[in-house]
């Protein structure tokens, strides 16, 4: 392992912390709109309670991401900036809007009706956004024309491949919020919301495996990737066996499960959820690694210097390394503590 | 400008935007934690109301800053991809603990707004001042990149490539400790105005006698904070200055309108400075001010404009008029600080602020963030035709993307709606909280029957 790939497991480590975080906290906004239409109190305040103090910290892994990928493979950073300046403004604008709406929130008053709505939207579209860049950057929709790079927009709205990604992403995002979710509404002891989610995520599960192997295989017969992944097939069964080991836990009797309440430990669903990304992350990642953007950039040549990689490992170790105790206070905070999570 | 016009247009507007919110994300919650703790010291529950009603604001603010920074943090890639190219080689550092920086703020703003009812008020006060410390911390650390492209050091360019790079001696860039020194105090001279300026709007207004009691806490905290940050404004605002004379030389000509080296050196106030013909149209001159403002002596020689290749440089006559705009703005802070504080301290036995202070005090809100607008454009404008000085130009950063002027519009709606919104919530909020409201249910009304000062 030499510096780019350190640098690239380092950065793909936190795509990972953000893909799983951001699920969360987009799919609780789509969420709380869902149930606030439906009438369904219960289930969207459990939502608002997870979303409304952490969307901040969350949507900095984001920026840090950005951050990150700058200093530590700048090549990449030119590459991408000119390929994505269409879907990468449209991203953020959308993010800007669900950000304020959710800000905005905390004012109160009469647009607290109307921003759930705003937030929920954006938050459905984002996902889908996102990980058309993961599309792109497995290539196949870029061309160099004169100005440098070009994104094929008709190509990519015409490929099978990524309305499966999109579609994986968006069941992704909601089958790990409703997970969590469901966990969360069982801790706040809300008993129809933990039903809802419950539910949620059992339907919910299947849908995001099909997705996914739809999109691993309509990629191109002769894609570069696709053998790549197929070598690092030990992963992906790890993950699927997570997977499936996560399904009885919803049948499982819990510890206050007594009376009206459905069956199931959450907590360990969670825990296997995580287990089941990160397994698929550390695979995808390790089959994606010699190139950032295919077949342009490689994770080589588009490396920065080894004085910066050396500063800027230590800088985001070390800054993460302070943060614990941070997510350690809010997690506490804002997640297990019943005075908090019970409204 | 050329082909890189609508990028330069695209990206001044989303910083023009987010520098009013994150001055206000920086200074805010100075004033609420130094609310907070005179809350504690006086045992005064008009403070604690005082710092809950502000961080209902800040709560609406720092989202539109965060949401802005974002896209700031974005925008850099998408538009500027070859300085970033460069950036991310040479000066990532400060962008990464920034947002470590920012990541300290999130964690404990949500900690502040979210949980303050149910953890220890010394906890809640040191909630509060991490939010500031960091706050402070992550526009310092933003700005260390603007010094660096004032004064690029920590690497060498050598047949096209980068090399011998030192990322923390970029980081510690020369303009770096007068550069962010100035940024970080006109901040909090800037958002003590604001705090000012509504507190004399609702003076003006009147109310019942707690109102009052309130308002002028308020008014005394927020007039309290302005003296020192006024004093290191003009401190920190001549030792800059006098660093740009010594680091920046053209910059620091085309400020003063200077075209001749001269010494003495005359410095022109306002006045139109006239690349073509070399010289400014109207103005105040004073004979020596310049040489005692930039060498500290009588007769100093001070470099002009025309001492370098006319292709390096600014748009003169506007930057003349920008930089002579911020030192107007903080002239009139002077006279607002050290105004309000003599009818203060003359008005001690009797009672009541005149309404033309409060009116003037007013203004000077407005006018303290044009302050903040101009003294940034100024900055950047100054460096043209540079991005980092002597090594990327403006056109060479740019994207090459065609059309990336087409993406204007969208954001100018973007910053619309959430300039509109962030008014909006905060209108809404207090409309719904009215103080009155917010004074007897805290118990307050009638306890302290209109305040020590009433």
């Amino acid at each position: 392992m030499g510096g780019p790939y350190t640098a690239a497991g380092l950065l793909w480590f936190l795509v990972f912390v953000y893909a799983v975080a951001g699920s969360v906290d987009f799919g609780a906004t789509f969420w709380r709109m869902f149930y606030l239409r439906k009438g369904q109190h219960e289930a969207a305040g459990v939502a608002e309670r997870y979303v409304s103090p952490l969307w901040e910290a969350t949507n900095v892994f984001l920026v840090l991401i950005g951050v990150v990928l700058v200093g530590f493979f700048p090549g990449a950073t030119f590459a991408m900036g000119t390929l994505l300046l269409w879907p990468g403004a449209a991203a953020l604008i959308l993010l800007a809007i669900r950000g304020a709406a959710l800000g905005f929130a905390y004012a109160g008053g009469g647009l607290a009706d109307v921003l759930p709505y705003v937030s929920g939207a954006t938050a459905i579209l984002l996902p889908a956004l996102l990980v058309s860049m993961l599309t792109v950057s497995q290539g196949g929709f870029t061309s160099a024309g004169g100005a440098g790079l070009v994104l094929d927009f008709g190509l990519l709205l015409h490929s099978a491949r990524e309305y499966a990604y999109v579609g994986f992403a968006l069941a992704a995002v909601l089958f790990l919020s409703a997970t969590f979710l469901a966990d969360y509404a069982k801790t706040a002891r809300s008993h129809s919301a933990y039903r809802v989610y419950r539910v949620n995520a059992l339907w919910l599960g299947p849908v995001m495996m099909l997705a996914g192997v739809a999109a691993i295989f309509l990629g191109p017969s002769d894609s570069w990737l696709l053998p790549r992944l197929r070598a690092e097939w030990p992963w992906f069964l790890g993950s699927l066996l997570a997977f499936c080991a996560a399904l009885p836990v919803w049948w499982w009797p819990g510890r206050n499960s007594a009376g009206p309440v459905a069956p199931g430990r959450p907590r360990l669903a969670v825990l296997l959820a995580a287990l089941q990304f990160s397994l698929a992350d550390i695979g995808y990642g390790l089959a994606h690694a010699p190139y950032i953007l295919f077949p342009q950039v490689t994770t080589v040549a588009a490396f920065s210097n080894q004085a910066m990689f050396r500063d800027l490992l230590w800088v985001t170790v070390l800054g993460l390394a302070i943060l614990v105790p941070g997510f350690v206070w809010l997690w506490r905070l804002f997640i297990t503590d019943p005075r908090y999570t019970r409204g | 400008m050329g082909g890189d016009a609508g990028v330069r247009t695209l990206f001044g507007m989303t910083l023009a935007f987010h520098i009013v919110y994150a001055t206000l994300g920086v200074g805010l919650p100075l004033f609420i934690a130094l609310a907070e703790i005179l809350a504690l010291r006086r045992a005064d529950p008009l403070y604690r109301l005082m710092a809950r009603r502000w961080a209902a604001v800040f709560a609406v603010f720092l989202a539109t800053g965060v949401v802005t920074g974002t896209i700031v943090a974005f925008q850099l890639q998408l538009l500027w991809p070859a300085f970033m190219r460069l950036a991310g080689q040479v000066i990532a550092l400060p962008f990464a603990i920034e947002v470590f920086a920012f990541f300290i703020e999130a964690v404990f703003t949500a900690v502040y707004l979210h949980a303050a009812d149910r953890i220890a008020p010394v906890l809640r006060i040191a909630s509060a001042l991490l939010v500031a410390v960091a706050a402070a911390a992550s526009a310092l650390l933003i700005t260390d990149v603007n010094a660096f492209m004032n004064t690029p050091t920590g690497f060498r360019v050598q047949a096209g490539r980068l090399v011998d790079i030192h990322p923390f001696q970029a980081m510690l860039n020369p303009a770096m400790p007068s550069e962010l020194a100035h940024v970080l105090v006109t901040a909090y001279l800037a958002v003590a105005l604001v705090m000012a300026a509504f507190a004399a709007r609702a003076l003006l207004r009147g109310g019942d006698p707690v109102e009052v009691a309130y308002h002028r806490r308020e008014l005394d905290l927020a007039m309290a904070l302005a003296v020192p940050a006024w004093v290191l404004t003009a401190v920190t605002g001549d030792w800059a200055g006098k660093f740009l004379d010594k680091a920046e030389p053209i910059k620091f000509a085309a400020q003063e309108g200077l075209f001749r080296t001269s010494a003495p050196a005359t410095l022109v106030i306002g006045g139109y400075a006239d690349a073509a013909t070399a010289s400014v149209r109207g103005g105040i001159p004073i004979p020596h001010l310049l040489s005692i403002l930039a060498t500290s002596s009588w007769s100093g020689s001070v470099k002009g404009l025309l001492a370098f290749p006319r292709a390096s440089w600014p748009p003169v006559a506007a930057v003349h008029l920008l930089f002579d705009a911020m030192v107007g703005v903080g002239v009139l802070a002077g006279l607002a600080v050290v105004g309000y504080w003599w009818v203060r301290w003359r008005a001690r036995a009797g009672y009541g602020l005149p309404p033309q202070l409060l009116g003037g005090l007013v203004a000077m809100g407005p006018v303290a963030m044009v302050g903040i607008e101009t003294g940034w454009i100024f900055a950047e404008l100054g460096r043209q035709p540079w991005t980092i000085e002597g090594v990327l130009t403006t056109a060479q950063a740019a994207t090459t993307y065609p059309h990336a002027g087409l993406l204007l519009l969208p954001f100018a709606l973007l910053y619309g709606l959430l300039g509109a919104g962030s008014v909006l919530a905060v209108t809404v909020h207090r409309r719904r909280h009215p103080l009155s409201e917010s004074l007897r249910e805290g118990g307050v009304a009638g306890a302290r029957g209109g305040g020590r000062e009433g």
